[in-house]
């Protein structure tokens, strides 16, 4: 499994394209595609989606450039500049409540949703991306995190609170169980078997109408505020997840980082020689589902208070492949693509429902297609790529140049392909 | 007793469409070891065109054929055009470009026919009264969903096994490289199993649409129940794929009926137990070689 190739952009033909594109859209008059009959509604997602990818690869590039006095500095300086830009994406998300109705299509609502897809697709990106094991039943843990909250309200009273911290906790068990037949399935077996777990939520849950309320669902309590807060109750719930995105992003930076991420990745890449090396491949695997399923349902539960409603059409097998593909367009094997990802989620199908209602599925499905052969770490694994290019790009050449421009040897980044 | 031939009867008509469709899925598997979740949506999409076609008036066996010649191609052009550049990719790649062959097909049958479901007509020539022998009535749809099984399973048979061109199709499935190094044109074998496995798909929506009314998501549950008939027949065997969809059938049948729990609505929670079932037991199923990997 080794998706998490080394990308070489002198062979890619993607990437000058995308900034020339980008360039002619920028300075050419604003040719109308939208006006052209059947394309121009397909194009434009498409075409603004493009536009968004060139500009940051550009904004990418400068900032490297301008950035590299002080991270020539040394380590000390780059793990500030780093800092600095952690700084930044948190304070674009603290800050959101004063701006976001200036963002078109945007709402608190919205970005409080968008956050909650987040944190489903960085258990993904744990999961998937480092573990190795291709989940598409995200969606049910996601459901396990409504259900309960719902449940919790209806038939036990529970304190909206509680249920919070109980849906990640049975989520998260759930995840650890459903990890034990999946030790014995690998690869496509293992989608397969995901796949068909997520289909199975609907029904189950019209099933045990007693208490899930069978089809019609269950409509809940209205907004809720804690005693201290004055303002807006909606501002108060877009902080409080945007507070437990924070904590889940730390915590998967830090598994990642650790003992822990080291021992998937090698799982990942080959289980039979990291078991040789002792790692309890089992263990690993179950306590990583156990995280996804977790963070899973914490969003679930999240979402639940948001929507104020569940019912067992929301959660069709529909739900769990969104996830699966925000996780890829942001960048599966990294934690930050999540963020892309989730706002991904939120905002292309909202921009696109205009057109058709089955629009944002059918031009999601082309944007992964194309993302499959042209960017396949997704667009924080673009961005990283650019960045390192525009950082080290020329440096690579040198060494080649040195040895007398030995054609087949000296090629930066081939050795890097061939060894996969 | 009499209820008992009846479920059955009506669940081998079913399990034979599983079958199908589980065929479709094995034909790619087994020369190109990707599981195609987009299966199911293609041959739905396909039975849109067929629809389109006996909506315009043509005969029913006029409109199948040509369906599924159009199937064919277009399962050639897909693994061309799509499968093709990510052949040899991680499996996680294979995976997502099928999930979104998935939601390609499903949302644009959403988009052009709408979700409103459409009555599908019975083939022209096959008697909706039902036969009645003794106690059990017999659906002539149902004996003509086996028959048309039957035929193609021969059908195919006589390709794989008579022809020059199914011995190049089975050499390219077993060992591509040793094909290539005699001549064979493994690209072309694997695009062509794609075709057969798109016919072979979509013959099995035509065949499910009048029995189940046609909207976009009809093959959606019958996917899975395919995967499990794959999965308990085994991935890599044809025949097995078809005894397996025919033995699902009747699993579901006679579980929906005689298990209290399962009822109709849960019989999908049936295959998710078969796939784990299988997959534990005996991972290669019933008719499929044991896989044996080289540390």
């Amino acid at each position: 499994m080794d998706f998490v190739r080394t990308f070489d952009y002198r062979k890619n033909w993607f990437f000058p394209l995308l900034v020339v594109a980008g360039l002619v859209r920028l300075i050419a008059p604003q040719t109308n595609i939208a006006d052209l009959p059947a394309v121009g509604p397909l194009v434009r997602p498409a075409a603004g989606l493009a536009a968004l990818l060139s500009l940051a690869a550009i904004l990418t590039i400068v900032a490297a450039f301008a950035l590299s006095p002080v991270l020539d500095r040394g380590p000390a300086a780059a793990r500030a500049a780093r800092w600095a830009g952690y700084g930044l994406i948190i304070a674009f998300f603290l800050f959101m409540p004063l701006y976001v109705e200036q963002i078109p299509h945007a709402s608190m609502l919205k970005m409080t949703v968008a956050i909650q897809f987040m944190i489903v697709i960085v258990g993904l990106n744990l999961l998937t991306g480092f573990g190795g094991q291709i989940s598409l039943g995200q969606g049910a843990f996601f459901a396990i995190g409504g259900y309960t909250l719902a449940i919790g309200f209806r038939e036990w009273e529970m304190p909206w609170g509680w249920s919070l911290l109980l849906a990640p906790l049975i989520a998260g068990v759930v995840g650890f169980i459903i990890g034990i037949p999946a030790l014995r399935f690998k690869g496509p077996y293992l989608a397969l078997a995901t796949l068909s777990l997520a289909v199975t939520v609907t029904p189950l849950a019209k099933k045990f109408e007693h208490y899930t309320g069978g089809v019609q669902g269950v409509a809940m309590f209205g907004k809720l505020k804690p005693p201290f807060w004055s303002d807006d109750p909606d501002r108060f719930f877009y902080y409080l997840t945007a507070a437990l995105a924070l904590l889940v992003f730390v915590l998967a930076a830090n598994i990642r980082r650790g003992r822990f991420g080291r021992a998937l990745i090698a799982i990942r890449d080959n289980e039979t020689a990291a078991a040789a090396m002792g790692v309890n491949v089992a263990l690993y695997k179950m306590t990583v589902f156990g995280i996804a399923g977790a963070f899973a349902g914490l969003a679930g539960a999240l979402n639940a208070v948001v929507i104020q409603f569940v019912s067992p059409d929301q959660y069709s097998v529909l739900l769990s492949i969104r996830f699966l593909v925000g996780a890829v367009i942001g960048g599966i094997a990294t934690i930050n693509g999540a963020i892309i990802g989730g706002l991904f989620q939120q905002f292309v199908p909202d921009v696109t429902l205009s057109i058709n209602k089955s629009a944002p599925d059918a031009i999601q499905a082309v944007i992964l297609i194309v993302f499959m052969y042209v960017m396949r770490h997704g667009v924080a694994g673009f961005i990283e790529q650019t960045w390192r290019y525009a950082r080290t790009g020329l440096r690579l050449r040198r060494p080649a140049e040195a040895e007398g421009g030995a054609p087949v040897a000296g090629r930066p980044g081939e050795a890097g392909a061939s060894q996969s | 007793m009499t209820e008992f031939i009846q479920l059955v009867l009506a669940g081998t008509a079913n399990g034979c469409i599983y079958g199908l469709l589980a065929l479709a899925l094995v034909l790619i598997y087994r020369s190109t070891h990707i599981i195609n979740f987009g299966q199911g949506e293609m041959a739905m999409f396909s039975t849109y065109i067929c629809w389109s076609f006996l909506n315009a008036g043509m005969g029913y066996w006029v409109a199948v054929p040509l369906t599924l010649i159009l199937a064919f191609a277009a399962g050639l052009a897909v693994q061309r055009i799509l499968i093709r550049p990510v052949q040899n990719a991680p499996e996680l790649t294979i995976v997502i470009v099928t999930l979104g062959l998935y939601l390609f097909f499903n949302s644009l049958a959403l988009w052009i026919y709408s979700g409103v479901p459409k009555p599908f007509p019975l083939p022209t020539g096959v008697r909706q009264a039902s036969w009645q022998v003794g106690d059990i009535f017999i659906i002539p749809y149902h004996l003509f969903i086996f028959v048309v099984l039957i035929v193609l399973m021969l059908a195919l048979y006589v390709l794989f096994q008579r022809t020059k061109l199914g011995l190049g199709l089975r050499a390219a499935a077993a060992q591509p490289v040793s094909s290539q190094l005699v001549g064979i044109n493994v690209g072309w074998m694997l695009a062509l199993g794609w075709g057969i496995a798109a016919a072979a798909g979509a013959l099995a929506g035509i065949l499910s649409a009048p029995i189940v009314q046609l909207e976009p998501n009809f093959m959606a549950t019958v996917l899975i129940f395919s995967f499990a008939s794959a999965t308990l027949g085994g991935f890599d065997s044809p025949p097995g794929a078809v005894v397996g969809g025919i033995a699902l059938g009747n699993i579901v049948a006679l579980g929906g009926r005689y298990i209290e729990f399962i009822g109709t609505q849960l019989d999908i929670v049936l295959a998710l137990v078969v796939i784990v079932a299988v997959l534990l037991v005996r991972p290669a199923g019933l008719f499929g070689r044991q896989a044996v990997q080289r540390v």
